[in-house]
């Protein structure tokens, strides 16, 4: 069972950007000889996998089928993974369809239940695409972008690009062959001399042939019909809001109604009852490395071929030593406290910890006596044969002396003196030390700062 | 030219259109029709393990819980939600008119500093708000979770002198249903007043979004709820007007029924009755204001901020008035809304001189995407071909600093062009 004072003490690094993190999240740049904590690294993503296949997915598919998985598919009611389900009707036909293990929800809630597997997925893949929403605000949606890119610069949409991607800008190879480069990447035309310089330039190709005088009619008529439009809006808003009022009137069933929060996960329906929910495909994961964000080199890459490892880890937990305490000191105003400090070596190499300092934020420390300077020993697998002696006999020692060393652990004993009640819920022991790494032959001395909050 | 020869290289979908609200951050693709998430934050001051976000009226905002936000929202934003590699793409951030300095210069800073964007293009949310209208003129009544807002857009351009705002809105809502609650507790009832207090906000406004509905004023009134003076008189107006025995015929049809709601609290299963009667009330607040505020509804504010419109402002404005933000979704909230600003424009002296806009406003509510309309505008300006050339670069950014943005977002070029 868990010290349920384990979580009143909470030991913390300092990194340079005056982020507090744990010792787990901390890297260390061997470049740059530094310890950086999140903020100060840069997450990239290198691979996508789907969370329960594991099929793997490159950068460049991801756009095609909207990051989320072809396969599988969640629960609408309850998000969890959604599993086939097979009923034979008669000896010959089955019916499938998808169920949830968590609620007992069923594809067949909504009507959907076919012969074989394949054309159950193809019917939630298509019926995702064509919903009626959906469909009907794209198209609204390419409207007005259409509508704007004309009134920003008229020149650019003559020639019915939909988006930068298409204009022959993008492609090298559409920019040599095109029989209107000179005219049109370097030579801006004006509004005036339009209809001119472009009736020579397609005269090849009479379908794509449009004047400016064409344009501006178009434009003028799109407005009335615009201005007609939103008249009539204002007398359906209201209809529709009063219709929405009064079907509130009478008892509602809130069985089946759904919760806000998973009604704005299904944007852009946002239903409200959950005959109306259809199964989601499930979003697919992404495996991240880290860059450190002032030299760029690598700080952690993930193995591609393996679920689990990684190529490159430089965790900062692998260079520093893990501070804890090993009892939650009780403090009391005007009485000397003792506090028992452990650091530990998780790394293949011993540490040599310099300086050590202690501090309290109100100054009601008192002398330092517990050493400065020690070396923390490397991890060994013996050990594990000789064991770890018990917290009685550790503090027996500690008794006669300021520091005990057993395997890859250091105690150090403290003493503390509240001399004013504090009335602040924390108190904050601060630690400042120096540890050497080893570069090659030559060593390195990086100054560290750690805070220990206890909890009153 | 490079600029574009860079987005072109770029693959499908990499332009991001992101909106901070107070309660939710939108984000998704532009070219979309709709954000692809609402991201709810939910987050702990590390230090003082207060409670951060959602935001709360009692929660003292510091430049650091600022920081704390930025940090946090994109984080989830980019590689928790949407997964992309932020070195190559471009952000929009519909920019907020209140948005804060220290916020502002934080997101820019964040993504030009640790996430390394090239580009960057801040829109303003009323401009946004009107360009799936297709229209440069407009008022827009920004009803959201803490507060709501009133501008004006004439030319595109929005009236920031002309802005008006009121802090009502959800957080109101909620703790209003949980005043009538308590007021409106049965004897009998399992439920006491110290457990109706301690239901959270999210589950009370849950049930608002499935129950609740916004009644006409010239139905009954609530004798527990407060009324002003102002507001009194006004009412005992309109009751003299209709009829009594028109009154009584109109109550009878419109009786609503109470609703069983099977609520947990303190590890325990009840049922909250929530009567009839309180649920067309529940959101009234938004229509008669706070004591705190000297009661000071949207009404008021919305036929103030008319009256102090430029009277060619105000012709163009009134003709196209756009209800947008989630709490303007709740049923009758617009026929409300168009009744009591006529009735205060025909009986309230003090706004006489706009009383000739009686009938004539011209009210545009869409509610299907009324809680992310501003954000549509944003897709609709990211799909556009020259979105590169108007964004803020990372190089400036890097050699000017601060001082290669504006403090209101600048999108004159944009306005002329529209």
């Amino acid at each position: 069972m868990l010290n349920p004072e384990a979580n009143k003490v909470n030991i913390l690094y300092e990194c340079n950007c005056g982020e507090k993190v744990g010792a787990e999240d901390t890297y260390y740049c061997k470049s740059c000889g530094k310890f950086y904590c999140n903020n100060c690294t840069f997450e990239e993503i290198i691979q996508y996998y789907c969370p329960v296949s594991f099929d793997t997915f490159g950068l460049s598919e991801i756009n095609q089928i909207q990051g989320k998985s072809q396969k599988h598919f969640e629960c609408p009611r309850c998000s969890s993974q959604l599993s086939p389900m097979v009923e034979n009707q008669n000896e010959t036909i089955s019916s499938y369809s998808l169920k949830c293990n968590y609620c007992n929800w069923t594809t067949k809630e909504i009507g959907i239940e076919t012969e074989n597997i394949k054309s159950l997925i193809n019917i939630i893949i298509q019926n995702e695409k064509e919903q009626k929403i959906t469909v009907e605000n794209q198209k609204q949606l390419k409207q007005l972008i259409n509508y704007y890119n004309k009134k920003i610069n008229p020149t650019k949409n003559l020639f019915k690009y939909s988006s930068p991607r298409n204009s022959p800008l993008n492609s090298p190879l559409k920019m040599v062959s095109s029989p209107y480069k000179s005219n049109y990447l370097y030579h801006p035309i004006s509004n005036q001399s339009l209809s001119t310089q472009f009736s020579s330039v397609l005269s090849n190709n009479p379908k794509e042939r449009v004047t400016v005088s064409e344009l501006e009619n178009e434009l003028e008529k799109r407005e009335k019909e615009v201005i007609i439009r939103s008249k009539n809006v204002d007398k359906d808003s209201i209809i529709d809001d009063e219709i929405e009022k009064k079907e509130l009137f009478g008892n509602i069933d809130l069985n089946e109604s759904i919760n806000l929060e998973r009604k704005l996960q299904e944007i852009p329906n946002q239903p409200k009852n959950e005959k109306d929910l259809f199964p989601k495909r499930i979003k697919l994961k992404s495996k991240k490395g880290r860059l450190c964000l002032s030299c760029g080199h690598p700080l952690i890459k993930p193995d591609l071929q393996q679920n689990v490892r990684f190529k490159i880890q430089n965790f900062g937990l692998l260079e520093l030593p893990k501070i804890t305490l090993l009892n939650y000191p009780i403090f009391k105003t005007k009485e000397k406290t003792e506090v028992f400090i452990v650091f530990t070596n998780l790394s293949s190499t011993s540490i040599q910890i310099n300086s050590l300092k202690f501090s309290l934020e109100s100054s009601l420390l008192e002398n330092q006596n517990s050493p400065t300077n020690f070396i923390v020993q490397k991890f060994q697998e013996s050990f594990f044969q000789s064991g770890s002696p018990s917290k009685q006999t550790i503090i027996e020692d500690l008794k006669s002396s300021n520091i005990a060393i057993y395997n890859n652990k250091v105690y150090i004993k403290e003493f503390i003196t509240l001399q004013e009640e504090i009335k602040e819920k924390f108190l904050n022991l601060r630690l400042e030390f120096n540890i050497e790494l080893e570069e090659g032959e030559n060593k390195k001395e990086i100054k560290l700062k750690a805070i220990i909050h206890i909890q009153k | 030219m490079t600029d574009r020869l860079k987005l072109g290289l770029l693959s499908e979908k990499t332009i991001i259109v992101i909106e901070f609200g107070s309660y939710f951050i939108k984000c998704g693709f532009a070219g979309d029709s709709s954000p692809r998430y609402f991201i709810k934050l939910n987050s702990i001051n590390p230090e003082t393990k207060e409670k951060l976000f959602p935001l709360k009226k009692t929660n003292q905002i510091t430049e650091q819980s600022w920081i704390h936000l930025v940090n946090k929202g994109l984080n989830l934003v980019f590689l928790k939600y949407l997964q992309v590699n932020t070195k190559d793409i471009v952000v929009i951030i519909c920019d907020d008119v209140l948005c804060p300095t220290p916020l502002k210069k934080e997101i820019i800073k964040q993504l030009f500093e640790k996430y390394q964007v090239p580009f960057v293009l801040f829109a303003p949310n009323p401009f946004l708000t009107l360009i799936p209208y297709k229209k440069k003129d407009g008022l827009i009544i920004d009803c959201g979770r803490s507060e709501t807002r009133i501008i004006p857009v004439y030319e595109g351009v929005p009236l920031y002198s002309n802005l008006y705002y009121t802090e009502l809105g959800m957080i109101d809502i909620i703790q209003n249903l949980r005043e009538l609650l308590i007021l409106n507790l049965e004897e009998k009832s399992q439920i006491t007043k110290e457990m109706i207090q301690e239901i959270d906000d999210e589950t009370l406004e849950d049930i608002i979004s499935k129950i609740v509905f916004i009644r006409g004023k010239y139905e009954k009134i609530n004798p527990n709820q407060k009324i002003n003076k102002k507001q009194n008189e006004l009412i005992k107006k309109l009751q003299i007007e209709k009829k009594p025995k028109e009154n009584q015929k109109e109550m009878k049809k419109l009786e609503i029924e109470d609703i069983k709601i099977p609520i947990r609290i303190k590890e325990k299963n009840y049922n909250l009755i929530i009567k009839g009667k309180i649920r067309g009330k529940i959101s009234d607040i938004l229509f008669e204001g706070k004591e705190e505020n000297e009661f000071e509804s949207i009404i008021d504010i919305f036929i103030e901020c008319l009256k102090s419109c430029n009277c060619d402002v105000r012709a163009s404005v009134s003709q196209n008035i756009i209800l947008c933000g989630g709490t303007s979704m709740i049923p009758g909230f617009l026929s409300r809304l168009r009744e009591e600003v006529d009735f205060k424009l025909d009986n309230d002296e003090y706004f006489k001189d706009v009383q000739f806009l009686k009938g004539k406003l011209h009210f545009n509510h869409n509610k299907k995407n009324a809680n992310y309309i501003s954000w549509i505008g944003g897709s609709v300006i990211g799909s556009l071909n020259d979105i590169v050339d108007r964004s803020l670069k990372r190089e400036v950014y890097l050699e000017k600093g601060s001082k290669s943005f504006q403090d209101w977002s600048n999108f004159f070029g944009y306005i002329q062009d529209f």
